[in-house]
């Protein structure tokens, strides 16, 4: 133990000792950040498989997390049942799935999940949503996910 | 760090006159994803679950680890891992967040190191002076509400192995190993040992997805923990539903995990050092998802995951899983195709009386729940031929589908912990 905390120490020292003596550093370069061609779930979609490839998921997040997002959306009773808790399929289901993420919607207040109930009850149903990519999860040891905040409901068509 | 892949384990072949002309295999989750494989001791395998079948106010969990264990596997024969935790968590409310976990942590004593043996002599008890490496656990409940730790047992004995007939002559050895049980005032019974491993399928199905019905997890061995608990110390509220409730806290949602330190640090002249908060490493709730509906690429991030994230993280897999393409693709099985709303019988099966949907055993514990009702999705019997259920499922025809194995090659037992006796490794 005494010898761990000797270590420690000396560590510690080492780096202070190199912090004062160190050159002022460089300034970090400016990060280049591609522009989004669209904010299509497609468009996201390769970006989720790129930072599988590269593992620059900072970048993927840097991307998408604050944009505007208007989707077609598939919501699922089961899946999407109450404003607290509703994920949906950002494609048709039939694709194959090449992805595991189904975004999770927040809504805006104002009665924005009660359009869906009014219009779709327990039935599947496709939705038009206006919102903001609030949250992008991801990295060489989580898996993708995301969050849709401020969720409005723009339609919402049963079948 | 990309990830390394290892093929998975999927696929099947027709054999004449099947019930439904087909056969398919798949292992429930025995190393079923690219880093856990390289960890066997914290592997976790299987869990089931059921009303008691000689109790039916309690609970029984079986959490089966480090997989496909071979009886004659001296001098350094199976154990768990020391300074891993292995957990049992429980959803009680219906929401997928643990409310109740069981860990256990272990520690081995090697009472001499100037021999080679296991034992030295022959084995009477589990306390005999000849039982030369003994494993001892830690087994506590937790509160995940008010952080309360119960300790069930401080100095529980994990059963030794089956070494043999020399070591455990007129077959003594389970007599040993059940005196390892540990039994509370309360209520709650702890059973951690080898045992033979109970799930049953065709593994030829990685040379080449040739498989015809061959009992490959016979005459093997797995790590089981085990727990009885009254149903009153898991339910909400430590009250159990009352009949016919059929509510979000009538069902448990149970999955079994492990978890090791992030930092492992090696030493030339001393024994490594563990340091660092615990990382999840395995999990499993329903068998065979992470091992068929989870893809290469997230294997690994969905053991390091929980169970709440399921539908946001792998709901889409759900939705239009791989399988049934592939049987239609290698067998020419005739499976549905998936429905255009996805496949929400499968979700639904994940979400029974309301419950959020997510990669948990659920089981229904209202007060008219039997052991007889205890069976896959309702739980999990060591009886259920899980891979059968789930291949019918998945293909989604109307018609059986199975991989030709269809019981244990030993029987279960009528009393705790009822799975049958570990292999010898010299019968």
């Amino acid at each position: 133990m005494m010898k761990r905390s000797l270590i420690v120490l000396v560590l510690a020292a080492m780096a202070a000792c190199s912090k004062s003596d160190a050159p002022a550093p460089a300034p970090a370069p400016a990060v280049t950040v591609t522009p989004l061609a669209s904010t299509l779930p497609t468009e996201l979609a390769k970006d989720v498989d790129a930072a599988q490839q590269t593992g620059k998921w900072a970048d993927l997040k840097q991307r998408w997390q604050g944009q505007h997002v208007t989707w077609t959306v598939w919501r699922h009773e089961l899946l999407c049942g109450s404003a607290a808790r509703c994920n949906v399929s950002a494609f048709p289901v039939q694709r194959p799935a090449k992805h595991g993420w189904l975004p999770e919607l927040q809504f805006a207040g104002g009665g924005e999940y009660a359009k869906i109930e009014a219009a779709c009850g327990k039935a599947d149903c496709e939705i038009k949503i206006d919102g903001v990519m609030a949250e992008v999860r991801g990295s060489d040891a989580e898996p993708a996910a995301m969050r849709i905040a401020d969720v409005k409901v723009v339609s919402a068509t049963r079948g | 760090m990309r990830t390394k892949f290892i093929a998975s384990l999927v696929g099947a072949t027709l054999v004449s006159g099947g019930i439904a002309g087909g056969y398919a295999a798949l292992a429930s989750s025995h190393r079923e994803a690219p880093l856990i494989a390289e960890d066997q001791y914290v592997d976790n395998t299987d869990v089931y679950s059921f009303i008691s079948p000689t109790d039916p106010s309690k609970l029984t969990i079986v959490a089966d680890y480090v997989p496909l264990l071979k009886p004659d596997s001296g001098p350094n024969f199976y154990k768990f891992s020391d300074g891993a935790r292995y957990d049992v968590s429980i959803d009680n409310d219906g929401d997928a967040v643990p409310d109740i976990i069981y860990r256990w942590t272990f520690s081995t004593t090697v009472k001499n190191g100037s021999t080679f043996l296991y034992n030295v002599g022959p084995i009477g008890s589990p306390t005999d002076a000849n039982l030369n490496v003994v494993q001892n656990y830690h087994l506590e409940r937790i509160d995940q509400h008010t952080g309360k730790r119960t300790i069930i047992t401080d100095k529980g004995q994990v059963a030794p192995w089956n070494v043999g007939k020399r070591s455990f002559p007129n077959n003594s050895y389970e007599t040993v190993a059940l005196e390892t049980i540990t039994k509370t005032k309360a209520g709650t019974s702890a059973f951690a040992g080898p045992r033979d491993e109970p799930f049953f399928v065709d593994l030829h199905v990685f040379d080449l997805l040739g498989v015809g019905g061959a009992s490959t997890t016979d005459g093997l061995n797995v790590m089981s923990l085990v727990l009885e608990v009254p149903i009153t110390d898991v339910a909400a509220g430590g009250v159990r539903p009352a009949a016919g409730t059929a509510g979000p806290t009538s069902e448990l949602g149970i999955y079994a995990s492990a978890s090791r330190p992030e930092i492992r640090m090696l030493r030339s002249h001393s024994e490594p050092d563990n340091e660092g908060k615990f990382v999840q490493v395995s999990r499993l709730g329903w068998p065979l998802v992470n091992e068929v509906i989870i893809p290469l690429q997230d294997k690994d991030k969905y053991n390091r995951s929980n169970p709440k994230d399921d539908v946001s993280n792998f709901g889409a897999y759900i939705l239009d899983p791989e399988v049934p393409k592939l049987l239609n693709a290698v067998l020419g099985a005739n499976c549905a195709a998936t429905p255009a709303g996805g496949r929400l019988d499968i979700v639904g099966l994940l979400s029974p009386n309301g419950t959020a949907p997510a990669d948990l055993l659920r089981i229904n514990i209202d007060a008219d729940q039997t052991n007889s009702q205890s069976h896959f999705p309702n739980g999990r019997a060591l009886t259920d031929d899980v891979t059968d259920t789930l291949l019918t499922v998945a293909c989604n025809n109307g018609s059986p589908i199975g991989d030709g194995v269809n019981a244990n090659d030993l029987p279960f037992t009528t009393s705790f912990p009822y799975l049958a006796s570990p292999h010898s490794g010299n019968p």
